[in-house]
């Protein structure tokens, strides 16, 4: 018999919608430490993974992946902003030898220490300058819980079609506070699979594929060819290198895989308002106060559009197209500064642009009004 | 009555409020250690229940300095004051880490070996509680075998990492093991680190009762049965001279303690486990190696 509709509404946390997507898309191995608002995600990963092994510190965690990710099991783990402080070197090692793998960033109120258990949105800068020397890195941010599952979902695609780890950007209420949400919504998806050399000619580990940029993969002792992969500066065969020509065509090479790769990876909500000349910009949980807050508006005959984004770095090009078009541009985020606001506009101020920012608590949509109002 | 009222706390340097859960002993823990201390002391905390414990106004328990430090670096946050201490002339501040068992056995271990192995001048207290609390009860290097976390929901299958042990390798002057259900033994061997220079170490068994899942009033009775069944002796070693600070009368076997913890509870379904076998082989084994240490 069918399940009547609302048979399948229920109360649930954006944690273990991630947890049961990753899982579904074919990722094999969490590993985790315990931090805080990421713990629900280690929590539900130890019922829901194939292999699931606690680390004691975030270096292991990452380098765990990094091991289980070279002999081809594609690994998740989560973390927030003091473990992923302690995963920077590894992530990097990660990058370079093109190691698939999905790191969750449950962000928290910084700096520091900060608050546990007090949401923010403070790491976006952080993980645009992460990988030294600025190369980009996929980070894609669920805005809703049918998000959660998507985006989680295309986070292990992109890390496996790209070779790299992706960043699943989140924050404490969206993986933490329990909604109603109706399962319904959910849908089918198919694993993704991690696709090995088959090719008969002598197997060079980052020998690219000339359309892609990414280099075909084969896991560690695969009995046929050997591998090396390195976390040095290397040529096509994985030597270490200095600065040569060919190792440094093959380090640069990693930014045109990325930019071109993320080109079927772009993702975002955009509700076109006609005759609005004003937008309203935001990201992750602050998405849902900019929603309410451009319904309210509306009673109000003040007409704005919306833009969700969902994959915020590299930054789709389309986006600033959009953003261009409208006169007035609102930047919603739970920081101080405005992060998202300084890598889409820079550091020097144009009048047009508007932070709507707050920390401690989250951005609600009356300071959203407010703002738009004043202004 | 003069007997009893020696274990009162002459000197109160605690406040009266700590955001601890009940039975929980890091408040009296800290209660002893700072009336011992004294308030000049410079309390190094790293991420761990204390940090929440001593944290928010009006309930920051603790009167001395106390300096909230990360996960991995309480060892070394501690050895960049004590230095700078000394530089000024203070070398009568004493500098003490209070941390629990994922910021000594696991992530804070390299700083604190690193600091062991150095000589640096403080007292390092671990108050172990067998995992990691504050963060919803995960399995560290010092969760015991068996022992059911939410990282480990069918109990741990491996031993506690000999943390005393890789502190014996660092020939420190002075550590030590005690238990809250022995207070005159705890204040005596804090007093003991206090009038020693150079690397000093305690390591405390703390009793937990959301994380080891019994009622909170049974805290120091079970403190005192880890005592009694040698799961976790009462020993100190100053300068490699290891004396055992209490000799059980009788022997008492370890399923008297584990069967009161709720963390070990399917050890006794369908009868009882093996584990508890090898729990209580180790035990006696370890006993007799710690006697023969005594013995040399």
């Amino acid at each position: 018999m069918e399940s009547k509709l609302e048979d399948r509404i229920t109360l649930l946390d954006g944690s273990r919608i991630i947890i049961e997507s990753a899982v579904a898309a074919g990722a094999e191995v969490f590993t985790g430490y315990p931090i805080t608002p990421a713990n629900l995600l280690y929590a539900y990963a130890g019922k829901r993974f194939p292999v699931f092994l606690p680390a004691p510190d975030e270096i292991t965690a990452l380098q765990w992946l990094c091991g289980f990710s070279s002999v081809g099991k594609v690994g998740v783990t989560a973390t927030s902003f003091p473990g992923f402080a302690l995963m920077l070197e590894t992530l990097n090692m990660a990058y370079l030898m093109e190691l698939p793998m999905v790191i969750i960033l449950a962000q928290r109120l910084g700096p520091s220490t900060g608050s546990a258990t007090a949401g923010a949105q403070g790491d976006l800068l952080l993980l645009r300058g992460c990988i030294s020397g600025g190369y980009p890195i996929p980070v894609f941010c669920p805005a809703d819980f049918k998000d959660c599952q998507e985006l989680t979902h295309q986070a292990v695609k992109a890390a496996i079609q790209m070779r790299t780890p992706v960043i699943l950007l989140t924050s404490k209420e969206m993986i933490m506070t329990n909604r109603s949400f109706d399962l319904n919504e959910f849908e089918e998806k198919e694993k993704v699979s991690l696709k090995y050399f088959e090719n008969g000619k002598p197997y060079k580990p980052y020998l690219a594929d000339e359309d892609t940029m990414v280099p075909p993969f084969l896991p560690l002792g695969n009995n046929q060819h050997q591998v090396r992969i390195n976390s040095s500066t290397h040529d096509v065969n994985g030597f270490i290198q200095k600065a040569t020509k060919e190792a440094l065509d093959n380090t640069k090479r990693l930014k045109v895989k990325i930019e071109e790769g993320m080109k079927e990876f772009n993702f975002y909500s955009l509700n076109e308002i006609d005759e609005a000349r004003i937008l309203l910009v935001s990201y992750d949980i602050s998405s849902d106060a900019v929603l309410e807050a451009a319904k309210v508006l509306k009673t109000r005959n003040v007409l704005v559009s919306t833009l969700i984004l969902k994959t915020i770095l590299p930054v789709p090009e389309n986006i600033l197209s959009i953003l261009e078009y409208y006169e007035k541009v609102f930047i919603v985020e739970e920081n101080l500064s405005g992060l998202l606001r300084e890598i889409l506009f820079g550091i020097q101020s144009q009048s047009n642009i508007y932070g709507i920012n707050k920390i401690g608590e989250m951005i609600s949509p009356e300071d959203i009004i407010a703002e738009v109002s004043s202004n | 009555m003069k007997e009893e009222s020696k274990y009162l706390i002459e000197n109160e340097n605690v406040y009266c409020g700590a955001l601890s859960c009940r039975g929980c002993g890091w408040s009296l823990l800290a209660r002893h250690v700072s009336s011992v201390m004294g308030t000049k002391t410079v309390y190094v905390v790293p991420a761990c229940c204390f940090s929440i414990i001593a944290g928010p106004y009006p309930m920051n328990l603790l009167k001395g300095t106390v300096v909230h430090t990360l996960f991995a670096a309480a060892a070394a946050t501690a050895t960049g004051i004590r230095h700078s201490l000394n530089r000024q002339g203070k070398n009568d501040a004493p500098v003490v880490v209070l941390a629990g068992d994922g910021g000594t056995f696991d992530i804070g271990l390299q700083s604190l070996s690193g600091a062991a192995a150095r000589g640096e001048d403080f007292i390092f207290i671990c108050n172990n509680n067998g995992a990691y609390m504050n963060t919803g009860v995960q399995s560290s290097s010092a969760t015991p075998i068996g022992s059911i976390t939410t990282t480990n929901p069918d109990g741990k299958g491996t031993n506690a990492k000999d943390l005393m042990g890789i502190i014996a390798a660092h020939n420190i002057p002075y550590f030590a093991t005690a238990s809250l259900a022995f207070l005159d033994d705890l204040q005596q061997k804090i007093i003991k680190a206090k009038s020693i220079k150079g690397f000093r170490f305690i390591m405390i068994d703390s009793p937990c009762p959301p994380g080891h899942k019994y009622a909170p009033e049974l805290s120091i009775e079970i403190s005192r049965l880890a005592v009694e069944t040698n799961y976790f002796p009462l020993f100190e070693a100053e300068n490699g001279t290891y004396k055992i600070n209490y000799l059980p009368k009788k022997k008492v076997s370890v399923s008297e303690l584990l069967i009161r913890q709720g963390r070990f509870s399917h050890l006794f379904k369908n009868g009882t486990s093996k584990i508890i076998a090898d729990v209580q082989k180790q035990i006696d084994l370890a006993w007799k190696k710690l006697n023969d240490r005594v013995k040399i």
